[in-house]
């Protein structure tokens, strides 16, 4: 199984939470032998977005900043079975660490519009089986914050070709054995190695 | 009349040519009928320059009403906007509440603006954890067919957004909450949805033509790579 990892804590030490969650995640993954390529986001070199759509146009597929880091991201998100989005909940969404490199991911996608449980979304350029697994955590118990988390991981889902995906939301002291534990009842870590 | 101060944030990366500075002025122009004294700044030039981006904090929190104006980028913020709310955020941390209101103008590609939900939500959250005041969020699909031109010029297929930042414009000025009617306005389809999208295949076909790339449209580059 490949899987690729977008660990979008904030840089080491501002989040022990999130840190203790992103080294959860690492060792569910060790445990299942599975071909893991693991991005730290906040130590990675990304550039905001352009909004240029030269990647749908002019230069199909690549994006137009090449002095960057995010050309790895692409090309292991192109073969990947299985993405794992981790992130502190950030006003209900993601930290600016993992979602400068989800605003570049658009050269996976294809321009053209296609319809999906009655919605439009953008095509796969790179249509795989995938599943998608979304980690969040929060400082304290937020109901509100964590349900708009889920849903925008929903979202999220289905403009990645309505794959399968999952929410786990940790919160308050929880501990490094309780992630691991919870992580590894997950269905989506379920599939032997391959 | 109100001296009250509007600050329009455009936080798109097409900044000036971009169509959230044209919705954006389109309400700001209805704020000034208003009295509203208007400043209107971009997020992108500030970014990795200190000095620009402490002025923006700093207008931030001089204003009376905040107008975020911004395109949807995977279905919620850019990040450098996420980037900046925080700082905004951590900055208030502990503080008293300010008085300031805070509302958006979100816009995305697709025909649908139910795509435009979470970031409404996203928003909302941060003014409840920063002290401001939730006016409300203002959310239109169809956002490929403004382009960089002022809602003016864009002519009759503008005309539910247009009447939507007007009458928000009413609510804004005296810190009331847009309506939900306004906000439904706002949020209606400026073309029925098979011709949005026709056209919008269309221009991507169009463009590739230009750069003599047409052959290369569905081009897997990294297929057979790392991890692929």
């Amino acid at each position: 199984m490949k899987a690729v990892f977008f660990k979008g804590s904030p840089p080491a030490g501002r989040d022990p939470l999130s840190n203790r969650a992103a080294a959860a995640v690492s060792a569910v993954l060790k445990s299942r032998g599975w071909e893991t390529k693991a991005f730290p986001l906040a130590a990675m070199d990304i550039k905001a977005c352009r909004g240029c759509f030269t990647c749908w146009t002019r230069t199909p597929g690549h994006c137009v900043i090449r002095d960057d880091d995010q050309e790895s991201i692409l090309r292991a998100w192109a073969g990947a079975e299985r993405i794992i989005l981790l992130t502190p909940v950030t006003f209900g969404g993601y930290a600016p660490e993992l979602k400068k490199a989800l605003d570049r991911v658009l050269p996976i996608l294809l321009p053209f519009f296609i319809r999906i449980q009655g919605e439009t979304h953008h095509p796969q350029r790179y249509p795989l089986p995938r599943r998608l697994l979304a980690v969040g955590t929060l400082k304290q118990e937020d109901a509100e914050s964590e349900g708009a988390f889920r849903r925008l991981v929903g979202r999220n889902a289905l403009n990645m070709g309505d794959v399968e995906a999952t929410t786990l939301v940790f919160s308050g002291d929880a501990s490094l054995a309780e992630m691991e534990r919870r992580l590894g009842q997950e269905p989506f870590f379920g599939a032997e190695a391959s | 009349m109100s001296s009250r101060k509007v600050l329009l944030l455009v936080a798109s990366p097409r900044g000036a040519a971009s169509t959230s500075r044209s919705l954006g002025e389109h309400l700001l122009a209805g704020l000034e009928e208003r009295g509203m004294a208007l400043k209107t700044l971009q997020l992108y030039p500030a970014l990795g320059d200190e000095r620009k981006m402490s002025e923006l904090l700093a207008a931030i929190e001089l204003c009376d009403l905040l107008v975020l104006a911004f395109p949807l980028y995977v279905d919620q913020l850019p990040a450098p906007l996420i980037d900046l709310l925080r700082q905004v955020a951590e900055r208030r941390n502990g503080q008293a509440r300010t008085g300031q209101a805070l509302a958006a103008i979100v816009n995305c590609g697709f025909p649908e603006t139910a795509h435009c939900r979470p970031a409404a939500d996203i928003v909302r959250l941060f003014a409840v954890q920063a002290d401001f005041r939730f006016l409300g969020c203002l959310a239109t699909g169809m956002g490929g067919a403004i382009g960089n031109r002022s809602l003016a010029k864009a002519g009759a297929i503008v005309r539910h957004q247009r009447k939507a930042l007007d009458r928000a414009a009413a609510f804004l000025c005296e810190s009331r909450e847009i309506p939900a009617d306004v906000v439904a306005l706002m949020g209606r389809a400026m073309m029925p949805r098979w011709f949005y999208n026709f056209v919008a295949d269309r221009g991507w076909k169009k463009a590739a033509r230009k750069y003599g790339s047409s052959a290369k449209l569905f081009d897997r580059p990294y297929a057979g790579s790392e991890g692929a």
